[in-house]
C-alpha cells in the first residue's frame, strides 16, 4: 500500500514538474515574438482585424487572447491591443520602455482609460496610441450634407459617453450649413418623448453611438420614429443599416485591421507610434428598401465615399 | 423512451445547471464602466429589413422560415393560414371555405394538433379543439410584421403545443406604420373586406387600433360561408430607457359554417353542415427591462377566451340529412303523419332530454391565462434563458365535457443556453419541464451544434427528445345520450384521463449557405423523428354484447416516424427580381395504429403525410410603381384523417400591383390577384369541397 501511495506521489511530482517545463518552454517561446498582439476575446471579429493586420504587415507577431495571456508578455518591445479590455488590461501591466497600440476601440473608452489608469502616465506619448473604431463627427456631419443637400435641420440624440460632443456636434453642423437641434438622454428619461420632438423637427437625424444598453434602446426607438416621420436616418454599423437606418457610415474590423497593418509597419520603420487617430478606411451601405419608404434618392455609394475622403 | 446509464438528458441537465451557475458568478463581477467596441456590434432589432433575411440563421438552433412583409405581400394571400403554403414540410388545407388546418409533416385530421401557433409570443392553441382556430385570430393580414416558423420539434423552448414545430406571427410596431391604412377586398365567392388601421403617437409611446369586416358565401356546392368583424389594439411605450412595455388587445366575433363535407357520391344528399358562431378576445402584456447592457427581463401575461355556439338544429334538420330527397319530398307531403310516429317521437324526446348534443361538436367555451418570466442574460461567449411559467386552461361545453365544466393547470420551467466553443463552433442547449396538476409530467430536451464551415456556410446537428401532454379535450372528451328515464342510450365518446404525454424523438442536419455576392440564401435540412404513444381515437365496443353500439376514446395508439429532406432557396438576383424556392420530402411509416378494439385491427398508412411539397414564389418590379408576383404550389397525394384520400394537384397565383403617389404622404395601391390561376380545379381536404380559380380586387390607401 505504501508504495503505491510512494509511486502515485513521484508521479505527481513528475507531472507538476512536466507542467513546469512546458511553461517555461512556451515562455521562452513567446518572448522572442518582438510584437505581441492581445485580443479582448478569441471571437470571430477579433481574428478579422488580426487577420486582416497580418495580410498588410508582414512582421510576424504573435497572438494572445485576454484570457490567456500572462506575465510572458513581459519581453515584447510593442504591443498591439485589439479592443477596449484589452487595452485596459495591457495599459496596467506594460513597462516605460514597452510601447502600445491600442486599436478597434471607441474614442470616448480610449479616453476613459487613460483618465482612470495611472500607468498611462508612464509612457511618453511616442510609446502609447490609438486607432478608434468610431467615424469622426465631422465625416458625419458631412455625410448628413450629402445625402440631403437641401436639409436645413440636422438633429442627435446624446447619451452618457456622446454628451461631451454636443458643441462639436454644433460647430461641425453649422460649419456644414445645418442648424443643429440636439438633447441630452437620461436612462430615467422616456426615449419618445425626447426623441419624437427632434426627429419631427429634423430632416436629417444622426444616430451616434453610446454604451450598449442605450444602443439598444434608443437607435430602436429612433428607427420608428424616424421612419414614421420620413426623416432619414444616419446610423453607425452594419446592424443599424440592417435594421433600417437608410445609410450606415463605419469602418468594419478587416479595415481597421488594414489600417492597424500599416501602423506596425511604420512602427518597425521609425520606432515610435504615430499620434491617435480616427479610421482612413470606412464603407458606407445603403438600405434601399427603407430609402424607397422614405421616397429619397441618394447619389452613388462610391460619389459620397470620394467626397468623404476628400473631405477628411 | 429507453433509459440509459448516462442520458443525453443527464447531460444537458448537468450543463444547463453549470451555465446558470456560471452565469450567477459572472454577472456577480464588477463590469467594465467605459464603452467598448462591442456597443458598435449590438444586434438592432429590425426596422426596415434591408436583405429581407433573418440575421442570425446561421446560428439558430433550429430550422427556421422567416416570412417576411415583402413575401406576405407578393404571395397574395388573403388568409393568413394561405402563407405556409411557402415553408418546405408544411402543408396548408381549406377544411371548408372559412375553416383551415395547417400542418407539418402531415399526420392530421381537420385539426391539426401538434402545432405551436404564436402571435407576438402570446399562445392561440385552443385546448377546446387541440389546435389554433385560424378564423377567429382578431388579426389583419396586413397586421403582419413578420412569421418566423420553426421547422422540428421546439418544445424544449416553447413548450408541449410545440411537438412537431412552432409558428410565432409578429405584428407590425406601431410606430413603424403609416398613420391611417384603408384597405378594401372584393371578390370571387361573394368575397367582401374592409380594414381600416390607424396609428398615433402620445408622449409615451406608439398605439395602433385596427378595424375589419369580412363576408363571403362560401362554395357554390355548400354555400359554406361565413361573416366576421374584429378589432384590435396594440400599444408599444417606453416609460424609461430600460424599459418597454407593450399591450395588445382584441375582439373578434362573427360565424363560419362548418360540417364534414364528405360522402359517397350517391348520397352527397346526407352532407350536414351547420352555422357556428363565435366570440373571442384577448388581452396581452409584456414588459421588458434591461437590468443592464447583458441582462434582460421579460414579463408577459396574458388571457384570452373563445366561445363557440354551433347552431342548435330541430330534429326536422338533423333528419333532413339523413334521408334521400325523394324520401323527403315525400315526408314534405305528409309531415304530420312523420312527426306523429313514435319513432320521430322518441328521437325528439332524446333532444329534448340532452339539450347540449350537437351534431358537430363544435360548441363551449374555453378561458386560457399564462404568466411567465424569463431572464435573458448574455456573457463573454454564453447566453442564457432561464424562466418559469404558469398556464391555467379551463373548458365548458355540453358535447365536449358532458360531465361538467373542466380545468388544467400546469406549471414550466426552462433553460436555454449558446455557447461559444470556438469563434467557428456553436453549442446549443434546452431543457423544459412542464407538470400538470392532476396529470402527467412532461419533460423536453434538446442540444445541437453549429458549426461554421467557411465565413458564409454553416453545418448544423440537433437532437431532441419531447412529450406533449394532453390537452383538454384530448384527456376530457366524453359524451353519452341519455334516455328520458335517465338510462344510457348511445355512448359516443369515453373520457381518457389516463392518457400519457405523446412523445418524439428527433434528430437532424441541417447546412446553410448565404450567398456572398448576392442578397440570399440556401438552407438544407436533412430529418428523422419518431413519434410513440400518438394520442388518436381508438374505436371500443361500449358493452361486449352489442359490438355494434362504438364508442371512441382517445388513446396512445400512434406510432410513426417521418425521414426526409427539406430545402428553401432565397435570392435577390437584382433590386427588381427576387424569388423564394421550397421543396420537402418526406418518407413517412406509421409503425403503429391500432385504432379499433373492435376488428379493424392496424392499418398502416404512408399517406398521412405527402411524399412531396414544392413551393415557388417570384417577385418582379419592373417599375418603382409596379409589381408582379407569380407563386405555383404543388402537393403530392395525401389521406386526411377525418378527411378524404386527396390527389396530387398544382395551383398557380398572379398577383399584380400598381402604386400612386397622392401627394407627400398618400399613396394609393390597386391590386389584382388570381389564385389558381390555369383553374384547374381541385380539392384540399374534402372530395367535394372544391378550390376553383378565384379572382380579387384590392384598393389601399395609406396616409
Amino acid at each position: 500500500m505504501n508504495g503505491y501511495l510512494t509511486l502515485k506521489v513521484s508521479l505527481k511530482k513528475l507531472f507538476m514538474a512536466l507542467c513546469i517545463l512546458l511553461v517555461l518552454c512556451l515562455s521562452i517561446i513567446k518572448s522572442y515574438a518582438a510584437v505581441s498582439v492581445v485580443l479582448s476575446e478569441n471571437t470571430q471579429t477579433y481574428l478579422n482585424v488580426v487577420s486582416a493586420m497580418e495580410q498588410t504587415s508582414h512582421h510576424p507577431v504573435q497572438v494572445y487572447s485576454l484570457s490567456d495571456q500572462t506575465q510572458t508578455l513581459a519581453s515584447s518591445q510593442l504591443f498591439i491591443a485589439i479592443g477596449a479590455r484589452a487595452c485596459q488590461s495591457v495599459l496596467t501591466a506594460i513597462q516605460s520602455h514597452q510601447y502600445l497600440f491600442c486599436t478597434f476601440l471607441p474614442s470616448q473608452a480610449y479616453e476613459l482609460i487613460l483618465q482612470t489608469t495611472q500607468a498611462s502616465l508612464r509612457l511618453s506619448q511616442e510609446h502609447l496610441s490609438a486607432l478608434f473604431l468610431d467615424q469622426p463627427l465631422e465625416r458625419q456631419v458631412h455625410l448628413a450634407r450629402l445625402i440631403k443637400p437641401e436639409a436645413q435641420y440636422l438633429g442627435t440624440l446624446l447619451g452618457p459617453n456622446s454628451h461631451h460632443l454636443t458643441a462639436h456636434f454644433d460647430a461641425y453642423s453649422r460649419k456644414h450649413h445645418f442648424t443643429p437641434i440636439s438633447a441630452r438622454l437620461f436612462e430615467s428619461d422616456n426615449p419618445v418623448q425626447e426623441l419624437t420632438p427632434i426627429i419631427e423637427q429634423s430632416d436629417v437625424f444622426l444616430s451616434l453611438p453610446d454604451n450598449a444598453l442605450f444602443n439598444k434602446s434608443a437607435t430602436r426607438w429612433s428607427l420608428y420614429i424616424a421612419l414614421r416621420n420620413k426623416v432619414p436616418l444616419i446610423g453607425f454599423s452594419a446592424s443599424y443599416v440592417d435594421a433600417g437606418a437608410v445609410i450606415g457610415l463605419y469602418s468594419t474590423p478587416t479595415q481597421i485591421g488594414r489600417q492597424t497593418g500599416e501602423i506596425l509597419d511604420f512602427f518597425m520603420e521609425h520606432r515610435y507610434l504615430p499620434p491617435p487617430s480616427f479610421p482612413n478606411y470606412f464603407s458606407l451601405s445603403v438600405n434601399r428598401s427603407a430609402a424607397r419608404t422614405l421616397q429619397i434618392t441618394l447619389p452613388e455609394v462610391d460619389e459620397m465615399l470620394d467626397a468623404l475622403k476628400a473631405g477628411k | 423512451m429507453p433509459n440509459r446509464p448516462f442520458s443525453i438528458r443527464s447531460f444537458i441537465l448537468l450543463i444547463l445547471l453549470t451555465a446558470c451557475s456560471c452565469v450567477s458568478i459572472s454577472y456577480a463581477q464588477t463590469d467594465l464602466i467605459f464603452p467598448t467596441e462591442n456597443d458598435f456590434f449590438t444586434d438592432i432589432p429590425v426596422v426596415t429589413s434591408a436583405t429581407r433575411l433573418s440575421q442570425n440563421l446561421t446560428e439558430a438552433p433550429a430550422s427556421i422560415t422567416v416570412i417576411d412583409k415583402a413575401t406576405i405581400t407578393a404571395s397574395g394571400a388573403i388568409t393568413v393560414p394561405d402563407l405556409f403554403r411557402l415553408v418546405p414540410g408544411f402543408q396548408t388545407f381549406h377544411v371548408n371555405t372559412n375553416k383551415f388546418g395547417v400542418t407539418y409533416h402531415g399526420f392530421t385530421n381537420d385539426f391539426p394538433n401538434r402545432l405551436e401557433v404564436m402571435i407576438d409570443g402570446r399562445s392561440v392553441y385552443m385546448p377546446l379543439i387541440s389546435a389554433p382556430d385560424w378564423s377567429s385570430l382578431g388579426l389583419h393580414i396586413s397586421d403582419i410584421e413578420r412569421i418566423e416558423v420553426i421547422r422540428g420539434s421546439n418544445t424544449a423552448t416553447h413548450g408541449s403545443n410545440a411537438f412537431m414545430g412552432a409558428i410565432n406571427i409578429i405584428t407590425r410596431h406601431p410606430a413603424a406604420e403609416p398613420r391611417l391604412h384603408l384597405s378594401s377586398t372584393l371578390g370571387s365567392l361573394d368575397t367582401q373586406m374592409a380594414h381600416v388601421r390607424f396609428t398615433e403617437a402620445n408622449a409615451s409611446g406608439h398605439y395602433r387600433v385596427s378595424l375589419s369586416h369580412e363576408s363571403n358565401s362560401g362554395s357554390k356546392r355548400f354555400q359554406d360561408g361565413g361573416q366576421r368583424s374584429y378589432m384590435s389594439f396594440a400599444g408599444s411605450f417606453s416609460p424609461t430607457l430600460q424599459d418597454q412595455v407593450d399591450v395588445w388587445l382584441g375582439y373578434d366575433t362573427g360565424h363560419i359554417t362548418i360540417g364534414s363535407l364528405k360522402a359517397p357520391s350517391y348520397r352527397l344528399y346526407s352532407i350536414y353542415t351547420a352555422r357556428r358562431d363565435y366570440d373571442a378576445d384577448y388581452q396581452h402584456l409584456r414588459w421588458r427591462r434591461d437590468l443592464s447592457d447583458k441582462t434582460q427581463i421579460n414579463l408577459t401575461a396574458y388571457r384570452s377566451h373563445v366561445r363557440l355556439e354551433e347552431e342548435n338544429k330541430s330534429l326536422d334538420d338533423l333528419l333532413h340529412s339523413l334521408i334521400s330527397p325523394s324520401e323527403y319530398a315525400l315526408w314534405q307531403l305528409y309531415p304530420d303523419l312523420v312527426r306523429q310516429s313514435a319513432s320521430y317521437r322518441k328521437m325528439q324526446s332524446l333532444l329534448d332530454t340532452n339539450p347540449g348534443f350537437r351534431r358537430l361538436g363544435e360548441d363551449g367555451s374555453t378561458t386560457q391565462h399564462d404568466l411567465q418570466l424569463a431572464i435573458n442574460h448574455q456573457e463573454g461567449k454564453l447566453q442564457n434563458t432561464a424562466g418559469m411559467g404558469l398556464r391555467y386552461d379551463q373548458g365548458k361545453s355540453g358535447i365536449l365535457f358532458q360531465d361538467g365544466n373542466v380545468s388544467s393547470t400546469r406549471i414550466r420551467i426552462f433553460d436555454h443556453l449558446q455557447y461559444s466553443i470556438k469563434p467557428n463552433l456553436i453549442l446549443n442547449m434546452g431543457a423544459l419541464f412542464e407538470k400538470q396538476e392532476g396529470g402527467s409530467a412532461a419533460h423536453s430536451y434538446r442540444i445541437g451544434g453549429n458549426y461554421r464551415l467557411t465565413d458564409n456556410s454553416t453545418l448544423r446537428l440537433g437532437y431532441s427528445e419531447s412529450e406533449r401532454l394532453p390537452s383538454l379535450v384530448e384527456r376530457h372528451h366524453n359524451f353519452t345520450l341519455y334516455n328520458p328515464d335517465g338510462s344510457a342510450y348511445d355512448t359516443s365518446v369515453i373520457a381518457s384521463s389516463n392518457l400519457k404525454p405523446e412523445q418524439i424523438n428527433s434528430s437532424e442536419i441541417g447546412f446553410i449557405h448565404k450567398f456572398s455576392h448576392l442578397p440570399g440564401y440556401i438552407d438544407l435540412r436533412l430529418f428523422h423523428e419518431k413519434v410513440t404513444q400518438g394520442i388518436a381515437s381508438y374505436n371500443l365496443a361500449v358493452q361486449e354484447e352489442h359490438p355494434s353500439q362504438r364508442a371512441r376514446q382517445n388513446r396512445n395508439i400512434g406510432e410513426w416516424r417521418n425521414q426526409g429532406i427539406e430545402t428553401q432557396l432565397k435570392l435577390q438576383l437584382n433590386d427588381d427580381i427576387w424569388f423564394l424556392a421550397n421543396y420537402a420530402y418526406i418518407d413517412t411509416d406509421a409503425v403503429q395504429w391500432t385504432n379499433d378494439g373492435i376488428g379493424g385491427g392496424f392499418f398502416n398508412r404512408s399517406m398521412l403525410s405527402p411524399k412531396h411539397t414544392a413551393s415557388l414564389l417570384i417577385n418582379w418590379s419592373p417599375a418603382p410603381d409596379w409589381q408582379l408576383s407569380a407563386s405555383h404550389y404543388f402537393m403530392g397525394n395525401v389521406h386526411w384523417l377525418e378527411g378524404d384520400d386527396k390527389n396530387a394537384y398544382n395551383r398557380t397565383d398572379v398577383r399584380l400591383s400598381k402604386q400612386w403617389r397622392i401627394g407627400a404622404k398618400q399613396e394609393l395601391e390597386t391590386v389584382v390577384i388570381v389564385q389558381n390561376a390555369f383553374n384547374k380545379t381541385y380539392q384540399e381536404f374534402y372530395d367535394y369541397h372544391d378550390f376553383e380559380r378565384r379572382t380579387y380586387l384590392q384598393l389601399r390607401l395609406t396616409y
